[in-house]
Parts: C-alpha cells; structure tokens; sequence
C-alpha cells in the first residue's frame, strides 16, 4: 500500500451544477493547470493531452449518479493510473474528495508538489464556480 | 453547508476482497451496530438493526455497483428514508482504503459531533482489525 493523502474541498454551489460542470471533460482546462494546449477527445470517455512526460489519454469516469468522478492517465502501452475522486452534497453546497496516492518511484518531496498542485487546482475550481453567475459558466450537458 | 470531517481507515487486503465483505449487509453488524446483533429483513431491500442507544433503526445501503460506493442511510421505522452517509472503498496498491465523510448535521452540537467522529473511528478500526486479522 502507498501514503496516501485525501483532499477535501468544499464548494458553496447546488451539488448538481457542480457535478454537471466536474462530468463534462470540456471545462477541465478551466481550472486544471496540467493539462496541454492540446487536450482534444479521443473517443467516448477518453481524452488525449501533452504534458511534461509525453503524450497520455485521460479515461474520465461515466456519468453517474454517486458523483464519482474517477479519472484515470495512461501512456501508450502503460498502465493506467486511477486518482479517485467524488463529489458528495453538503447541505446546499457539495464538498470534493479527492485521494492522492504516492506511487512507487515517487519521492516525498515529488508527493507534497503534487499534493500541493492538487490544491491550487481546487481552489481555482472552487472561486471559478462560487463567483462566477451561472451564464458565465458553461455546462455542457450531455443530452 | 455544514462542518464535515473525513474518516478514513487503511485495510491490508485486496480491495475487491473487502467490496465483497462491505457490500453484504449482513456483515454489517460484524463491526457496526450493536456488534453480534440481529439483522431483520424488511421489504424493499432495507434492514431492521439494533443501534448502540438500544433502538431500532432501519438502515439502507447503497445498490451493488462498481465505484466501491458503499454508502448508508439510517432512519426510524415508519420514516420513508434518511440522511445519507457517503463512504466509499478505493483500492491503494495491494490494499484499499474506507473513506467515509461526516457532517455535523443542523442541530447537532460541536461536543456530540465530535463524539460521533470518534465512535465512527472505533467502529472501522474494528472492521480494520476483523478483516486484516482474517
């Protein structure tokens, strides 16, 4: 078993528009800083981006009704890399956990930037959909 | 939005092992509940159990599925449904993790939501110590 280190962000917005906008891939670049210029849909729930390492395919979660929005990474020819997260209500707002885990051949320091990464990701998320009125984010929903 | 605090508990056994143990409610009171307490079948899927204050609650578990949901509502008798608690298995290597998230319900004072946090704590660090010494 790895260290791991679960994230808890909590974001004062209906848990449906939330899901709605964490479900569609499309708004990802929106707030995700380690995503490439070229982040472009493969095919059904799989993506493709360029990041430091090379090229990788991102397979996003289906659709659901538990708000688990598992995303899992994979070069060519490797095995694919699951981070688990999921969306939960709370209230009026829904709160995100996310699980980071330390990989082998990942150093501590390399897990706390990451960690660290992580959380300036969700708090970007976070004050793009507190402040932003609803027109101003965009939702696309799958119909 | 309410305060929330998450528990989390590592397992050292593979994770589709401890989904099989957790999904079956009839394990429940193995490390839940009033452990060793009877477990009634009601219709609809919902489960009649004694809880640790001497009542009886109806409990109600999420439908087998394949993200490791496991969550729970707790209701009493006669009431139609409850607040859901989110817990949810994620394999971590060749082991899982249980990760469960509390909040502390209107009403409910800073003192018992702490006391809650700490039985719910005891209660998977005993399912910790059934399934890992099993």
């Amino acid at each position: 078993m790895f260290k791991s280190r679960t994230i808890s962000i909590p974001i004062d917005r209906p848990y449906a528009e939330v899901y709605e906008f964490l479900a569609e891939p499309r708004n990802f670049p929106s707030w995700a800083s380690n995503l490439g210029a070229d982040f472009a849909h493969v095919g059904g729930t799989e993506w493709s981006t360029t990041t430091r390492t090379g090229r990788v395919i991102l397979r996003f979660a289906s659709r659901n009704d538990f708000g688990v929005l598992d995303h899992a990474v994979y070069a060519e020819g490797t095995k694919p890399i699951i981070t688990p997260m999921r969306l939960i209500a709370n209230g009026d707002g829904a709160e995100i956990l996310f699980t980071l885990l330390q990989r082998p051949g990942m150093t501590d320091a390399e897990f706390e930037s990451e960690a660290e990464w992580v959380r300036s990701d969700f708090d970007a998320l976070r004050s793009l959909l507190e402040t932003a009125t609803p027109n101003e984010v965009v939702f696309h929903d799958e119909k | 939005m309410f305060a929330s605090e998450v528990i989390k508990v590592p397992i050292e056994r593979p994770y589709a092992d401890v989904y099989e143990f957790l999904a079956d409610p009839l394990n429940f009171n193995r490390w839940a509940a009033t452990p060793g307490s009877e477990m009634q079948a009601l219709d609809g899927g919902d489960w009649l159990v004694d809880i640790p204050a001497g009542q009886q609650m109806v409990i109600r578990f999420a439908p087998r599925n394949n993200f490791g949901v496991l969550d729970y509502q707790i209701f009493t008798p006669g009431e139609t449904s409850g607040p859901i608690t989110p817990v949810r298995l994620i394999a971590n290597g060749d082991g899982c993790e249980l990760l469960l998230l509390w909040k502390q319900r209107p009403d409910v004072p800073p003192g018992r939501f702490r006391s809650d946090v700490e039985w719910i704590e005891s209660d998977l660090h005993r399912l910790k110590t059934l399934l890992e010494g099993g």
